[in-house]
């Protein structure tokens, strides 16, 4: 009778909290898996560790140091909002870790900087040395592995990685080590147009996809798309380290894409490099459509203007 | 668009004056246009008096009005970027042109997630997004939620003379730099306090029925620090926002929590599943920090991360008597940041991420021993500029 009503509320509990559950989450697009059809690849060639089940109850002797009372009275309390007590010592411990990471990110993109990926792969393994488990690194170790053409270690690093949880910066460098590798999933495309695009106003979105987004789902395609997205959103994203690579490789593949182009003379005229900033606006007007065609012709009207007085 | 009022004066032998107006878009540095007719004159003298007569002429007065619709909050005129919940002003200039009778301006935004207003306390949060509008100010004031590239327009009607015309600007709204390194979140879990606040596994003899077991990681050979769970969160305004002024951020968690406790003496817990705040605004420990840049202060970055251990507290076993403890919260924590202000004003709060999270299990003591079930407890994911959170009521415990 007692553990048929015990059971009873648990069944009553476990639908209330599947129902919040789904209210949040919805139901899932191949947008939002595709990186689990990804991650299980590689991860099946990586022999799981055994997980460890919850022990079973014990025994104990009995206790009579009193009992459940109603609420607001002395007993069991519900609580949240309990936070961790962290000593002096944690904070310096924790303090120290992220400043050997910021540092440690900082001279490795200064490395890419300046064009020496060599150094930038082995300065982010040095700090991993000391703290490997901190996958925030990733995404600059991987930039560091593609401008060393060791696309297969890239995919290594990224696809296990890669579940529906990932950020984006490592989902889309995924997506270009898995395209590059000539695996294409489904909802792989529809994510990476989604992040190029997903949260600007609808006219934008569609000026965007019909002028710069390839048509197909072939690998070719989805390593543009990738770069594409990656270039692009770091412009969105204010940090322009690994714009200008990553954008140069769209152009390589599609020299007139507006969106590249588009990006790539903002980061010029950032930088007040405003002739070869007008040269990029021309180039993105070739295909570019309104509203994107609008906003594009206004800067070039402006970076025309400072170039020449 | 062209547009003008007729010409008005007399007949042939009288002086006739007008105005005209033409609204020319995007005109560019300087701009030509035409007058038509040209002028003659014939001279001749009036027969019957002999007075000269028929004199001629035709004068032309040109102005321009430059409307022009300025950005006040943007980093200047040729850098049109802001940051994320920077207060925008977009304000209309008519240059010179004053319209009699009431000017009306119909203004649209496009892309940002504009809103007009986000007003948070403990008790409540209150958010107002933004709306097309039609009114008889030229300027309007309006934050933007997510990085974005934004067309501000305006449309004017005046009534006398009786013109329309639309002036649009763009600008770009960005996020400030965010860091974040994980979100472990441990499994409901029967533990017992050592010493204050130390906590071991004792399925025998527990004190919390707790989510339990996820892990910070230290530099070794530190052993990880254990809790529930945590969340880190880094946050930098960059340059050229910032400095001097960095802004901050925090964290806010909303729960809803429908756990409930029984046992074999009619005690009894139930909880309200309703959303609510939990517990305090900004959630503090750590509560707001500097959005600064990893290493200024003293060569530390600003500390940020927010742990929570949620359950039941407060445990015993009383030989005898059945105890049934079901936990089953689902918590969004949201990281919000407010950026320096801009040259318009003051700034608001903008969420950078949720978290979502839940914390699900049940322990049943027969009278004589302890079982328990994690549910599923887990995290559920991250949405990068989600909706401002809002609530109404505040959750203590």
């Amino acid at each position: 009778m007692e553990q048929g009503l015990g059971e009873l509320m648990g069944q009553y509990l476990s639908c209330v909290a599947i129902f919040m559950s789904l209210a949040l989450q919805q139901d899932l697009s191949p947008i939002q898996v595709w990186p689990d059809a990804l991650s299980s690849i590689a991860r099946a060639r990586i022999k799981a560790d055994a997980t460890q089940e919850p022990t079973g109850p014990r025994s104990s002797s009995a206790r009579n140091s009193g009992t459940l009372a109603s609420r607001g009275k002395q007993g069991v309390e519900h609580r949240s909002a309990d936070p961790y007590p962290f000593s002096p010592e944690d904070i310096e411990g924790i303090n120290a870790h992220h400043l050997s990471r910021g540092r440690a990110m900082e001279d490795a993109g200064r490395f890419l900087d300046d064009g020496l990926p060599v150094l930038a792969k082995a300065r982010i393994e040095s700090y991993l040395i000391t703290y490997p488990w901190d996958d925030v690194v990733v995404p600059l170790l991987s930039d560091a592995l593609f401008r060393l053409g060791m696309d297969a270690a890239a995919y290594e690093l990224l696809a296990p990685r890669a579940d529906r949880w990932a950020a984006p910066d490592l989902l889309l460098r995924a997506s270009l080590a898995a395209a590059k590798r000539g695996e294409v999933y489904s909802g792989q495309k529809e994510y990476c147009v989604n992040v190029l695009a997903g949260g600007t106003w609808a006219e934008m979105r569609q000026a965007i996809v019909q002028s710069s987004v390839p048509t197909g789902t072939s690998p070719s395609e989805l390593v543009l798309l990738s770069y594409l997205a990656l270039g692009a959103g770091v412009v969105v994203h204010v940090e322009d380290r690994s714009l200008s690579y990553y954008l140069g490789k769209v152009l390589e593949m599609d020299s007139l894409n507006p969106l590249a182009n588009r990006c790539l003379g903002d980061f010029h005229f950032r930088n007040h490099r405003y002739p070869q900033a007008v040269n990029a606006y021309e180039r993105a007007l070739v295909r570019a459509r309104d509203p994107m065609k609008r906003i594009i012709q206004r800067q070039l009207e402006t970076a025309r203007y400072l170039r020449d007085n | 668009m062209d547009s003008e009022i007729p010409e008005t004066g007399g007949p042939c032998g009288k002086t006739s004056t007008g105005d005209k107006y033409w609204v020319k878009t995007n005109p560019g540095q300087s701009f030509t246009f035409t007058c038509t007719p040209t002028a003659s004159a014939v001279l001749g003298e009036n027969p019957p008096s002999g007075l000269p007569a028929g004199s001629v002429g035709v004068t032309y007065e040109a102005f321009v009005y430059p409307v022009r619709l300025n950005l006040v909050g943007v980093l200047s005129a040729s850098d049109k970027r802001l940051l994320i919940g920077q207060r925008l002003r977009a304000a209309l200039t008519l240059g010179g042109f004053l319209p009699s009778g009431q000017t009306r301006y119909t203004w649209q935004i496009k892309g940002g997630d504009p809103f007009t207003s986000y007003v948070a306390s403990t008790s409540t949060a209150t958010y107002e997004g933004w709306g097309d509008r039609t009114e008889f100010t030229g300027s309007i004031e309006v934050f933007f939620a997510d990085p974005d590239e934004i067309e501000v327009s305006c449309s004017v009607e005046t009534i006398t003379p009786s013109l329309q015309f639309e002036v649009k600007e763009s600008l770009t709204s960005v996020p400030p730099t965010r860091s974040h390194s994980l979100e472990p979140v441990g499994k409901m879990e029967l533990i017992r306090e050592t010493s204050p606040q130390q906590y071991v596994v004792d399925l025998t003899d527990p004190t919390e029925f707790a989510l339990w077991g996820a892990q910070y990681p230290q530099a070794p050979p530190k052993p990880p620090l254990v809790w529930g769970m945590f969340y880190d969160v880094w946050v930098t305004t960059p340059s050229p926002f910032a400095p001097p002024d960095y802004g901050s951020f925090a964290f806010v968690q909303l729960v809803s929590n429908a756990s409930s406790a029984s046992d074999g003496l009619g005690g009894s817990i139930e909880h309200d599943p309703a959303w609510g705040l939990d517990k305090m605004y900004p959630h503090s420990p750590p509560g707001w920090k500097a959005a600064t840049p990893q290493a200024y202060v003293s060569g530390f970055p600003e500390f940020a991360v927010f742990s929570d251990k949620p359950g039941f507290r407060g445990l015993s076993s009383p030989a005898g008597v059945w105890i049934q403890l079901n936990v089953s919260d689902l918590f969004q924590l949201f990281d919000i940041y407010v950026p320096p202000d801009s040259a318009a004003g003051a700034s608001a709060i903008v969420p950078l991420n949720r978290f979502v999270w839940k914390a699900v299990g049940s322990a049943y003591w027969s009278g004589s021993q302890w079982t328990r079930s994690d549910e599923g407890s887990t995290g559920l994911g991250n949405t990068m500029y989600p909706a401002h959170p809002v609530w109404s009521r505040v959750w203590v415990n």
